[in-house]
C-alpha cells in the first residue's frame, strides 16, 4: 500500500454524493487516502460510498456549523477538497437576487469556511496539508446566462490564490482545478438534446465533454506530493475550451 | 473642482451615476465626469459629494434594499436620462485568513459585489426597457489578479467582479450595453493604511497612482472612445502587474 500517492492520508472532499465530487472521493480512495465525504445528498452518499472500503460520509449543508463539526469529528486530515457547487441559469436582467446570493454562498462563502477551518487547524499543529478548490474555466471566460456562477468562480479563484499566499509560510499549499463541460446529471438534459450539446461543444477543441474522472484524477495529482512545488496555480480540465 | 483643463467633452449631454462619489476614487472619477460635460448622480452615504450644477448628490447606502431604484429614478427625475453607471463604492478588510471573520466577510460581498450586481440590474432594466444604449464600469483592482497579504475576503470579491464584468458583457454586447472593469493599483486615497516608502519599492512607477489618473481612465471608457471595448479590464497601477 505504501506506494499509493495517497496512502494513510486523510481527505475531506465536499459535494461527495454525485459528479466530480464523487469521482474525486473514488479516486482518492483508489490511491490510499481515509475520505470523509459531504453533501446534502444523502441517497447519492450511501450509493457512491457502499463499495468504498475505510470511508466515511456526513449529511451536511456544505460550510454549515453541522459540516464544519463533522469536519473536526472526523479528525486532523491532510488534504481538503472543496469540491461542492451549484450553477443556476437566468437571463441577467431577471436573475434573481435569492440564486445570487446562494450561488455565492455555496461557491465561495463555504470553501472560506472550511479552508478557514483547515489553516486554523494546520497552523496550530504546524503540520503540512493541501486545499484544492473546484474553481473552474468559468473563472477565466465567461458563459451567457451564468452571471452568478462566473463572479462565483472568479472570486473563488482569487481566494485560492490568496490563501495560496497566505499559507505558503505555514507548509498549506492551495491550489485550484478549472473544469470545462464535464458530463454531470446536472447537464445531462443539456447533453442530450443535439443542438444543446453542439453548441456546448463549440468552443472545446478536443470535441468532446469531459468525464468527472478527468477532473478527480487532476485533482489527486495536484492533492499529492508529486505537486509539492505548486501552489495558487489553477489547472484547467476543459479540452481546450480556453482557448476559444 | 478641478478645471476642465486639457479634457475635451467626451461625455457632454451624458448622464453617468456613481457610487461612493465623496471620497478618493469616487470623487475624483465625479469631478472628471463633470468636468467631461456630463451630469452626474452622485451616491454616497454621506451627502458630502462635489457641489457643482451638474451634480445631484443621492443619500444612499448601496447596500440598501431600494437604493438600485432611487438612484435611477433620481437619474430620470433630476436628468431625464441615465448613460451610465460606475460601480466604485467598495470596502475593505484587513485579516489572516485562517482568522478572518464571517461578518467581514458578508459586508465585502454584499458592498464590493451584491451591490454593484443589483445596481447593474436595475440600470440594465432601464436600458433594455427603453432600447437604449448603456455602459457600466465596474471598479476592480490589481487584486482581481494578484494577492496582497492580509486581504484574502476583499481579493475574492475583486476577483469576482471582474467575473461579472465578462459575464454581463457576453450577454448584453447585443444590447448596445458594454460592461468593462478599471484596476486601480495603489492610490494614493485616506483608504491606504501601509507604509508609504515601503509600498512606492514596489511599484515600478517608484510612486502611488493619483486618483485622478484612474479617473481619467474612467472617462475613457465611459465615452465613446471605448465603444468597441467591453468585458475586459484597463488596469491602471503605475507597472504593478507587469513586474
Amino acid at each position: 500500500m505504501t506506494d499509493l500517492c495517497h496512502s494513510g492520508r486523510r481527505a475531506v472532499v465536499t459535494g461527495a454524493a454525485s459528479g466530480q465530487g464523487l469521482a474525486t472521493a473514488r479516486r482518492l480512495t483508489a490511491d490510499g487516502a481515509i475520505v470523509l465525504g459531504i453533501d446534502i445528498d444523502t441517497e447519492g452518499l450511501e450509493e457512491g460510498f457502499a463499495d468504498l472500503a475505510n470511508c466515511s460520509w456526513a449529511q451536511a449543508e456544505v460550510g454549515s456549523e453541522e459540516c464544519l463539526a463533522e469536519i473536526e469529528r472526523f479528525g486532523p486530515c491532510d488534504v481538503l477538497i472543496n469540491a461542492a457547487e451549484i450553477l443556476r441559469r437566468h437571463d441577467f436582467a431577471s436573475y434573481p437576487l435569492d440564486d445570487w446570493r446562494r450561488t455565492l454562498e455555496v461557491n465561495v462563502r463555504a470553501p472560506f469556511r472550511l479552508a478557514r477551518q483547515f489553516a486554523a487547524d494546520h497552523i496550530a499543529r504546524e503540520a503540512p496539508g493541501v486545499i484544492v478548490n473546484l474553481c473552474s474555466v468559468e473563472s477565466f471566460v465567461a458563459a451567457p446566462r451564468h452571471v452568478a456562477y462566473t463572479a462565483s468562480k472568479s472570486a473563488l479563484l482569487m481566494l485560492t490564490r490568496a490563501l495560496a499566499y497566505e499559507l505558503g509560510p505555514h507548509g498549506v499549499r492551495v491550489v485550484g482545478v478549472g473544469p470545462g463541460a464535464i458530463e454531470t446529471a446536472e447537464n445531462a438534459e443539456l447533453r442530450n438534446d443535439p443542438v444543446g450539446a453542439q453548441r456546448a461543444l463549440r468552443p472545446i477543441r478536443m470535441g468532446r465533454f469531459g468525464r468527472p474522472e478527468e477532473v478527480a484524477a487532476t485533482i489527486s495529482f495536484l492533492a499529492s506530493d508529486d505537486a509539492s512545488y505548486i501552489t495558487g496555480s489553477v489547472v484547467l480540465v476543459d479540452g481546450g475550451w480556453h482557448l476559444d | 473642482m478641478r478645471p476642465a483643463d486639457s479634457m475635451p467633452a467626451l461625455l457632454a449631454g451624458r448622464v453617468v451615476a456613481v457610487t461612493g462619489a465623496s471620497r478618493g476614487i469616487g470623487r475624483a472619477i465625479t469631478e472628471r465626469v463633470v468636468a467631461a460635460g456630463a451630469q452626474v448622480v452622485a451616491v454616497s452615504r454621506s451627502g458630502d459629494v462635489p457641489a457643482h450644477p451638474s451634480v445631484l448628490p443621492v443619500d444612499a447606502d448601496v447596500r440598501s434594499d431600494d437604493a438600485p431604484e432611487r438612484i435611477v429614478t433620481a437619474a430620470l427625475w433630476a436628468f431625464g436620462r441615465l448613460d451610465a453607471l460606475v460601480n466604485n463604492a467598495g470596502t475593505i478588510h484587513h485579516a489572516n485568513c485562517w482568522e478572518h471573520d464571517d461578518e467581514a466577510w458578508d459586508e465585502l460581498f454584499e458592498t464590493n459585489l451584491t451591490a454593484p450586481f443589483r445596481l447593474s440590474q436595475q440600470a440594465v432594466g432601464y436600458w433594455l426597457g427603453t432600447q437604449q444604449p448603456g455602459v457600466i464600469v465596474n471598479i476592480a483592482s490589481i487584486e482581481s489578479e494578484v494577492v496582497c497579504p492580509r486581504q484574502a475576503g476583499y481579493a475574492a470579491t475583486k476577483g469576482g467582479i471582474v467575473g461579472l464584468t465578462r459575464s454581463m458583457a457576453v450577454e448584453l454586447s447585443g444590447h448596445d450595453i458594454r460592461v468593462v472593469a478599471l484596476a486601480p493599483g495603489y492610490i494614493d486615497t485616506e483608504q491606504q493604511s501601509v507604509n508609504q516608502t515601503e509600498l512606492e519599492a514596489l511599484i515600478p512607477a517608484g510612486r502611488l497612482g493619483h486618483p485622478d489618473e484612474v479617473a481619467g481612465a474612467a472617462v475613457f471608457l465611459l465615452s465613446d472612445l471605448a465603444s468597441y471595448t467591453t468585458g475586459t479590464t484597463l488596469v491602471v497601477d503605475g507597472g504593478y502587474l507587469a513586474k
